[in-house]
């Protein structure tokens, strides 16, 4: 019988005394990754392609919803799936704080936080740099990290804001900081991601720092790096999208559900000029069989796939032609614009080029880019009444959470 | 590590106990009407000896002279389902004669409960508040769907709560106050001693919000009882995890010699109809009839067949159930297929080895309701026209179809190769495999995808149990009983899901995932999470009257912060018998006093203790690494503690009372802090241990049993519970709200208290008088009341009658209840989107065109500034879409919950058949939520849109309501 007891206290002590090894005894997980387990040289191509999928994610989901906002798209009342009321809400402009409509806020932050600690890695915490691979790879992860935080603080600047009219965002849970200095910040990052670019990257990098400061109504900065930025026939630079992470415009305001649909005039552009059908690309979505009504749809998107151009030389052509209407550069409006419509087989245009043939080329060549917005803005042509917003409002998520807001 | 009080424990381990011949003790157990008690227990603890009586009732045993000593002892006599009497005698002489007569146990005062992870009691002498559901008993005269059903109503301070009228639908259970702030606040369950699965599962593929709990695969006739421990002060031994309460089911096991024969056959058939418990209104809605249309009656069949039986070396019970049941929309349904095989062995006096073995083959297809417009309710609700979002061969095609296995088998072996010393190892396993396929067909129009998607999902979760502990009793004085229970328990988890989705089919003919084109979603996820632990409890009784408990435990667990890796939970608990220390009043039968303190934790989540995880982001630039969640390696488990008081009471042998009152107070509640997005961290929200929330309520249960012959018993059951809560710290964290931002976690509050923006009645134009819109202050919130009730209580009627009849019928109600009507709220938005030719809220459309903000046919505008206007315009502000709080209703409600009638024809069947070969035969009709009254304007106050275990709690949006159910059942017994 002592045996047993012998037996028993020994069963008891065994388990007391290796509970604690026994509990941590355990699988490691399959799907995540410790974040020191990501200094190693070898994962930064892993970690610069996260950004670019950080990139790819926010600005669908923000560009298509602004232009919602914008009066380039409007919800699609009547339409067979057109259910989300929060885009009613964004439609009209009357957009309140806890719309979830306007989540991919969070988005951009994390965008720029994770291009932001990219870069803290890079410099302070990377092991096992030893082959040349690496140290390519260093610089590549480099110009990501500036280049894409400046993406985001451009973004912020250019969307978001805190009153109906006054744009820009908190950073790191701070105080509100306006567009202007918003844009500041972009354009400083640009820049110094231009240290690490490659020949390409430069033109884009230049055509986004024109982009900033005609926003800016910095005319004369735009014109310098406009005239360093893309160029004829440079492929555009594009938020890529697969079956599995689809392009937003295609999921909500196309060829899935039509949510948001094009205003009635770019019907009337390819009336008045049918070879605008070759860039403007639309789809009737036929006559409604319970409502009667025939709207269409763009499809310059037509699969949940379809890359989302950001950035083209046709825009960069676009800006070189409104700056030289506002006096910078030598160059003919016409012929940019021309050589811009042209490139999608559209008519050549005549007479004289004005800003408001800008605004409207803007318009059709920009079309489902997130540009219009911006544009309404600066060309002061606002389609709503004047209490509504012309920025997205911070989220609640950043009034219940950040201290330094009201 | 405990190790000196484990080493204490063990030395006690060795008592010597002496035998002899002395002192012959004799006498005779009858009951109140002097028949006597064959198999009666007397017996002398203290000694260890005793005896049981003959057919006569006699019994007889010697004490050996060397512990004839003059001493003071007690003689106890015992009997199942009798009060066990205790008389002191004097040890001396050669003979000594005691007779007793046993009065029946009618409240089950007596019956053995289990108290603890290793202990047990009778309710009598218990310390903690003892709850047990009869469901043997229960069963015998009514139908039951579910687990739920069979809790809901029966036991004070819990609530059961079926969050839709979907079959297989999840429910929640609401033990007392909810526990601390962290976890899902549902007990963990065990069934004949082994953790299992209970996880409410939505699935990946979700469609709405609704989720299926795993314990739907419950045949509830396998079970022989269910006992819950409802706090710390009762669960403390269960460790972490136990701090909502543990749920102990015990199946049935096989009876020596039933009947006279070896061998026990019952087979049961129960036919019956789920049918629409709420009719829409043309009050309300423009398309109510399209809206009662969609129902139809769901069909009930259910067969179970069981055979038991057993010798003195062996027993067992096994049965086979099949249950098809329907709901009341299409595409909604369960088949289950369950085999249960428990086996007893008893290879020596000494020794018992049982195996119980559960294997459940479960289809549930779940309708599409709840925030989607794919299913019946959003398309008849939502607009005037009906089925404008997606078509009825659409929703009628779209299938979302829940297949599982689960496999639950447990090994315990119990020795007690010494008097009064046991000794328990166990071990258990619970093999769980779920699939979801998930169907939209080709040719058909979901939300504008006509090319047919096909979603798979597999889960698989091995959960493994090990128990071991033993026990030792002893006298160390005279009238003192002491036992010391150690042991340990360990519990090792996997989890591995995969899930896959495609679409882009070329036909509706062929639907397996290799003829879809695109693959659309994939990927996979594993979890492996263990706890283990050890205590000791050592428990005190003296003289019969006086009983404590003491006890501790120490956890371990693989999901706590490096910097926290074990916890203790220490308990202390006591009774005082009044009835048996002083002379009270004789129609007091039985008068307990008792207090209990207990600890218990809540784990954090899996991956809270770990700073930062990256996962892999997949889009068109390749996979790429995205930040995962936000941890911190200092978490811990929210530690919760629980004082119980209050005391059980019983009169003139036919009234029994038990109250208790409790008060939880969790510390170091985990808060995830959500970062303001401008941080860039919001991959997920930041866990600390900093939150605090205390709650208290009081639980009271009478019983009545006026009537008790053998023709007729009746007996009522009233129990009412209060229960409030308060958070009382969050850190420092901003409020935590739910997904619809309705639901808070905030200080000074209830938990999820309804706390939203609401219209205070209309602004006018001062100039012309005309309607302004609403007036509303958009920074301010209003506490509108709680989704979860205060109050609650039920009334049942057991009532038999003409000998062989039973009624059994239980009211439910819930007061200071809310509910958002969230279904009110999108018509609302709708009406304004899209127009009154499409808007179906009948009274908002009404009110737009007196105020004339509308066109409304045989609507007239109300002369501006009338009494008519002012009262239209408010009522118009009131329901502003945009403001939730406006649609936050009262949802009180009374439920005629259960009534049933059963008639026991074994009687008739013996006179006729002499019992050879049927030996019994009952048959009966049941109800469910036959009537109901509530203040609620949707469809049912006691649903919620988000599942059983979201923060969003009492939101009513496109959710189904709880059918009216009839079953019409027989058994017979062989």
């Amino acid at each position: 019988m002592k045996k047993i007891y012998i037996l028993l206290i020994a069963i008891l002590l065994l388990a007391i005394t290796s509970c604690e090894d026994f509990v941590t005894d355990v699988d490691p997980l399959a799907d995540r990754v410790k974040d020191e387990q990501l200094n190693d040289a070898s994962q930064l191509p892993f970690l610069v392609v996260g950004l670019e999928h950080q990139f790819t994610i926010t600005s669908d989901n923000l560009l298509s919803t602004a232009d919602g906002l914008s009066d380039q798209l409007i919800f699609g009342n009547g339409v067979r799936n057109a259910t989300y009321t929060t885009f009613i809400d964004i439609d009209k402009g009357e957009i309140l704080s806890d719309n979830n409509s306007i989540g991919f806020y969070s988005n951009i932050h994390e965008l720029r936080k994770f291009a932001d600690t990219l870069l803290v890695r890079v410099d302070t915490r990377l092991t096992n740099v030893t082959t040349a691979t690496d140290t390519a790879n260093i610089k590549k992860a480099r110009y990501a990290g500036h280049f894409y935080s400046a993406v985001a603080k451009y973004y912020l600047a250019t969307y978001y804001g805190k009153d109906y009219t006054v744009g820009g965002s908190p950073l790191d849970n701070g105080p509100f900081v306006t567009s202007d200095v918003l844009y500041d910040q972009a354009l400083a990052s640009f820049t110094k991601s231009l240290e690490y670019a490659t020949a390409y990257q430069v033109r884009l990098v230049n055509s986004y720092i024109a982009r900033i400061n005609l926003f800016n109504g910095d005319y004369a900065e735009a014109y310098q790096a406009a005239s360093q930025g893309l160029v004829f026939n440079d492929s555009p630079f594009e938020a890529l999208y697969n079956k599995v992470s689809n392009n937003y415009y295609w999921e909500q305001m196309g060829n899935f559900r039509a949510q948001f649909i094009p205003d009635q005039r770019f019907v009337s552009y390819i009336d008045e000029d049918p070879t605008e059908a070759k860039r403007i690309k639309l789809q009737s979505l036929g006559a409604d069989d319970r409502t009667g009504q025939n709207r269409p749809k763009q499809v310059k998107y037509p699969d949940k796939d379809s890359p989302l151009p950001v950035m083209t030389w046709q825009e960069n052509h676009l800006m070189l032609a409104e700056l030289a209407v506002r006096g910078h550069g030598s160059a003919n409006p016409a012929d940019l614009i021309n050589e811009v419509r042209t490139s999608h087989e559209v008519a050549a245009i005549n007479g004289t080029i004005d800003l408001e043939v800008i605004y409207t080329e803007r318009d059709k060549e920009l079309f489902c880019t997130g540009i219009r917005l911006p544009d309404q803005r600066r060309f002061n042509k606002w389609h709503l009444g004047a209490d509504t917003w012309k920025y997205f409002p911070l989220t609640q998520a950043e009034v219940n959470g950040n201290p330094n807001i009201d | 590590m405990q190790r000196k009080g484990f080493i204490i424990f063990l030395l006690l381990f060795f008592p010597v106990l002496l035998f002899g011949q002395g002192l012959k003790i004799k006498g005779k157990v009858t009951d109140n009407n002097g028949e006597p008690l064959l198999g009666a227990n007397v017996m002398i603890a203290e000694l260890s000896i005793g005896a049981a009586t003959d057919f006569d009732g006699n019994y007889v045993f010697d004490i050996p002279s060397a512990s004839v000593n003059g001493q003071e002892v007690d003689l106890t006599a015992s009997y199942i389902g009798f009060k066990q009497k205790v008389v002191s005698i004097v040890l001396r002489g050669n003979t000594l004669e005691m007779n007793f007569v046993l009065e029946e146990d009618v409240f089950q005062s007596e019956e053995i409960v289990v108290t603890g992870i290793a202990s047990r009691t009778s309710r009598a002498v218990a310390e903690v508040a003892v709850s047990r559901v009869s469901a043997k008993d229960l069963t015998k005269v009514q139908s039951y769907q579910g687990f739920s059903q069979l809790v809901a109503g029966k036991i004070s301070g819990v609530q059961m709560k079926q969050m839709s009228g979907n079959v297989g639908g999840g429910f929640r259970f609401h033990v007392r106050g909810g526990g601390g702030l962290n976890g899902n606040e549902q007990p963990v369950i065990y069934v004949d001693g082994i953790r299992i699965n209970s996880d409410a599962i939505e699935g990946r593929y979700a469609v709405g919000g609704q989720d299926m709990n795993i314990m739907a695969n419950i045949n509830v006739d396998d079970i022989e009882n269910i006992e819950i421990l409802k706090g710390p002060a009762a669960a403390a031994m269960y460790g972490t995890s136990g701090s909502n309460g543990v749920v102990l089911i015990t199946t049935k096991k096989g009876q020596f010699g039933v009947q006279g024969s070896n061998v026990s056959v019952n087979y049961k058939h129960n036919y019956g109809i789920n049918e629409r418990s709420h009719e829409y209104s043309d009050d309300y809605i423009y398309t109510a009839s399209d809206a009662n249309d969609i129902f139809k009656q769901g069909i009930i069949r259910d067969n179970n067949i069981s055979v038991s039986g057993g010798s003195s070396l062996i027993r067992y019970y096994t049965s086979f159930q099949n249950r098809n049941e329907s709901g009341i929309l299409p595409n909604n349904s369960l088949n289950r297929n369950s085999i249960r095989a428990n086996l007893s062995v008893y290879p020596s006096e000494d020794m018992q080895v049982s195996l119980s073995t559960g294997y459940v083959q479960n289809e549930i297809k779940r309708p599409s309701n709840d925030n989607n417009i794919f299913g019946y309710l959003g398309n008849v609700l939502l607009l005037k026209s009906s089925y404008l979002f997606t078509d009825e061969p659409s929703i009628l095609g779209l299938t979302d179809l829940h297949s599982n296995n689960q496999f639950i088998t447990s090994l315990n072996f119990v020795w007690k190769p010494i008097k009064n010393f046991e000794f328990n190892a166990g071990i258990g396993l619970d093999e769980f495999d779920w699939k979801q396929e998930m169907n939209q067909p080709w040719g058909l129009d979901y939300s504008g995808r006509r090319t047919g998607q096909r979603s798979l999902e597999n889960r698989t979760t091995t959960r493994l149990t090990y128990n071991l502990n033993a026990r030792y009793t002893f006298t160390p004085i005279s009238k003192l009983s002491l036992t010391g229970i150690a042991g340990t328990q360990i519990i090792d988890r996997k989890l591995k899901q995969n899930f896959m989705q495609v679409e882009l089919f070329g036909t509706n003919l062929i639907n397996d995932v290799g003829a879809g084109q695109e693959v659309t979603d994939y990927g996979e996820f594993k979890s492996h999470t263990r706890a283990a632990g050890i205590f000791t409890e050592w428990q005190a009784n003296y003289k019969g009257t006086y009983f404590a408990t003491l006890g501790i435990r120490k956890d371990y667990a693989s999901s706590v912060g490096e910097e926290s890796p074990s916890m203790s939970y220490p308990k202390g608990s006591f009774a005082l018998r009044l009835d048996k220390l002083t002379q009270l009043p004789k129609f007091v039968n039985l008068f307990k006093l008792r207090v209990a303190y207990g600890v218990t934790g809540m784990l954090p989540g899996v991956t809270d203790g770990i700073p930062l995880l990256w996962r892999a982001g997949l889009g068109g630039f390749g996979p790429g690494a995205v930040i995962s969640s936000i941890g911190n390696k200092t978490i811990k488990p929210e530690e919760i503690k629980e004082v119980e008081f209050g005391f059980d009471a019983e009169l003139f042998n036919n009234i029994s009372f038990e109250f208790s009152y409790y008060r939880q107070n969790a510390i170091n509640s985990i808060i995830d802090f959500a970062n303001s997005p401008s941080t860039g961290l919001t991959a997920s929200d930041v866990p600390f241990n900093v939150g605090g929330i205390e709650n208290w309520g009081i639980e009271s249960l009478i019983k009545f049993n006026p009537i008790k012959t053998k023709d007729y018993d009746l007996a009522f059951t009233l129990i009412w519970n209060y229960q409030d809560n308060e958070v009382t710290d969050l850190g420092g964290a901003q409020p935590i709200f739910d997904g619809f931002d309705i639901n808070v976690v905030q200080e000074g509050m209830r938990k999820h208290q309804f706390y939203a923006r609401k219209s205070e009645g209309a602004l006018f134009d001062p100039e012309t008088g005309e309607y302004a819109g609403p007036n509303v202050d958009e920074n301010k919130r209003h506490n509108l009341g709680s989704p979860i009730p205060d109050h609650t209580g039920s009334f049942a009627l057991n009532f038999r009658f003409l000998e062989n009849f039973s009624l059994y019928a239980l009211l439910e109600c819930g007061l200071n209840n809310k509910l958002f009507n969230g279904t009110r709220d999108l018509q609302i938005q709708f009406l304004n989107a899209y127009g009154p030719g499409l808007g179906n809220d009948v009274e908002y459309a009404t009110l737009g065109g007196q105020l004339g903000l509308i066109d409304v046919a045989g609507v007239e505008k109300l002369e501006v500034g009338s009494a008519e206007y002012i009262a239209a315009a408010h009522k118009h502000a009131n329901l502003d879409n945009r403001y939730n709080g406006n649609f936050i209703e009262d949802a009180d409600y009374l439920v005629l919950r259960e009534v049933s009638l059963s008639y026991d024809l074994s009687d008739i069947l013996k006179d006729y058949t002499g019992g050879q070969v049927v030996k019994s035969f009952r048959l009966g009709i049941s109800g469910r939520n036959l009537w109901r009254t509530t203040k609620y304007s949707g469809a049912d106050p006691e649903i919620n849109f988000d599942g059983s275990r979201s923060l969003s709690r009492g939101q009513d949006f496109l959710t189904l309501q709880n059918p009216r159910t009839f079953n019409f059942w027989f058994s017979v017994g062989f």
